[in-house]
């Protein structure tokens, strides 16, 4: 019965060409988390200790914890979704390009959060998402790692902001020069029929 | 006659294994600043931190294993020799806010009284002076010997505000909070 129901739905979609309300809602979520994250970041880097640096670093983390959650709800309904297909006025090497970029994208989005909890455990920094509930510590505490590991975060964030600029850039280059649909059906607000 | 001669060499291991004993229940004076070390626990934004004290010293130790009530302990820590878990934050305690250790260089405790709990456990209470406020702590603590030390193991908390570590903008116990649990583990030779 179910399997019924999301087999026809499925129908529907890839009729439609859009991504499933789901998808665009996750899509959204996890866009603004990260940049807003990242902001963060960028801003509390280089503050001076005072008890506002810590607010600021704790509230980066458990924003970051929360997106590690949600993206891996975003995978979850990636892989158990289909997604809607490539317009076929896109050759076979820029399908290759989109889909390596897409995946890339997802690696990002796990790899960066993952190295942050990683490098704030071997900085002897455990997590405690919103104060309240104690996340387990990945490492023990280890100077060195810990360094290594925040240049590992560093790098994979400026990957991604790399990334996200071709990603932004060939969603508008879609929309605007090839004039096709592949931007908006990931917009929240696209006509759904 | 033969029983006689026998028996001169087991007087002799008895009173010497007395000696011997003696020896052991001799009382600790002095303390071992290596083996000694004294650590603390604070949360920070609800997260567990831990640090420690590298540098410490006995200016008055005694302690009898037959006489505990008869115990006298002042230790001094140099507050210089902090590690409260990471760099910036060992930059900070220096600065007046925190432990003003300029001003303040060290911390003292000194027993006023040592009571009897159980066997092997005691209380000892006494002055506690840092960035110089006195206040009363007491602290139970295990004792053991292990050779020719004696070890000595317990722990006592206290409240930071009460010395006036972390004012100004640091008075927030929502960031630093207010209990400081000390642990404390003392190495002793007789």
């Amino acid at each position: 019965m179910n399997h019924h129901t999301v087999g026809l739905r499925d129908e529907k979609l890839s009729a439609y060409r859009a991504y499933t309300r789901s998808a665009i809602i996750l899509h959204w979520l996890v866009a603004l988390g990260m940049m807003a994250t990242f902001a963060v970041g960028f801003y509390m880097a280089g503050l001076p200790l005072s008890p506002n640096k810590l607010q600021v670093y704790s509230w980066h983390k458990w924003a970051g914890m929360s997106l590690l959650a949600l993206v891996m709800v975003r995978l979850a309904w990636r892989i158990s979704h289909p997604v809607p297909e490539f317009p076929t006025s896109m050759d076979a090497m820029a399908q290759r390009a989109a889909h390596a970029g897409h995946w890339l994208l997802y690696f990002l989005m796990l790899a960066i959060p993952m190295s942050g909890w990683l490098m704030s455990s071997a900085q002897g920094f455990s997590v405690v998402w919103f104060g309240v509930l104690p996340l387990p510590d990945l490492v023990s505490k280890d100077a060195e790692l810990g360094a290594a590991l925040k240049q590992a975060h560093v790098i994979l964030n400026y990957t991604l902001a790399g990334t996200v600029v071709g990603h932004v850039g060939a969603a508008l280059y879609h929309h605007f020069v090839k004039k096709d649909s592949i931007m908006s059906r990931m917009l929240p607000l696209a006509r759904r029929t | 006659m033969k029983a006689l001669f026998s028996r001169a060499p087991v007087l002799a291991t008895v009173l010497l294994l007395g000696i011997w004993g003696n020896v052991h229940a001799a009382p600790y004076t002095t303390l071992d600043g290596a083996a000694s070390g004294v650590s603390f626990g604070y949360s920070q934004m609800n997260v567990k931190m831990g640090g420690s004290f590298g540098e410490l010293r006995a200016t008055e130790f005694h302690f009898d294993p037959a006489q505990p009530e008869a115990a006298k302990v002042s230790i001094e820590i140099k507050m210089s020799s902090v590690d409260a878990g990471y760099a910036e934050a060992n930059t900070e305690l220096a600065k007046d806010d925190w432990l003003a250790w300029r001003a303040h260089p060290i911390a003292t405790f000194s027993s006023n009284r040592v009571d009897v709990l159980d066997a092997n456990s005691y209380q000892v209470t006494g002055s506690l002076t840092i960035k110089g406020v006195t206040k009363e702590v007491s602290a139970p603590f295990t004792f053991k010997e292990d050779g020719d030390t004696g070890v000595f193991e317990g722990s006592f908390s206290f409240q930071r505000a009460d010395f006036g570590i972390g004012e100004g903008q640091w008075k927030d116990f929502g960031i630093v909070a207010n209990v400081i649990t000390v642990t404390f583990k003392i190495v002793a030779k007789s």
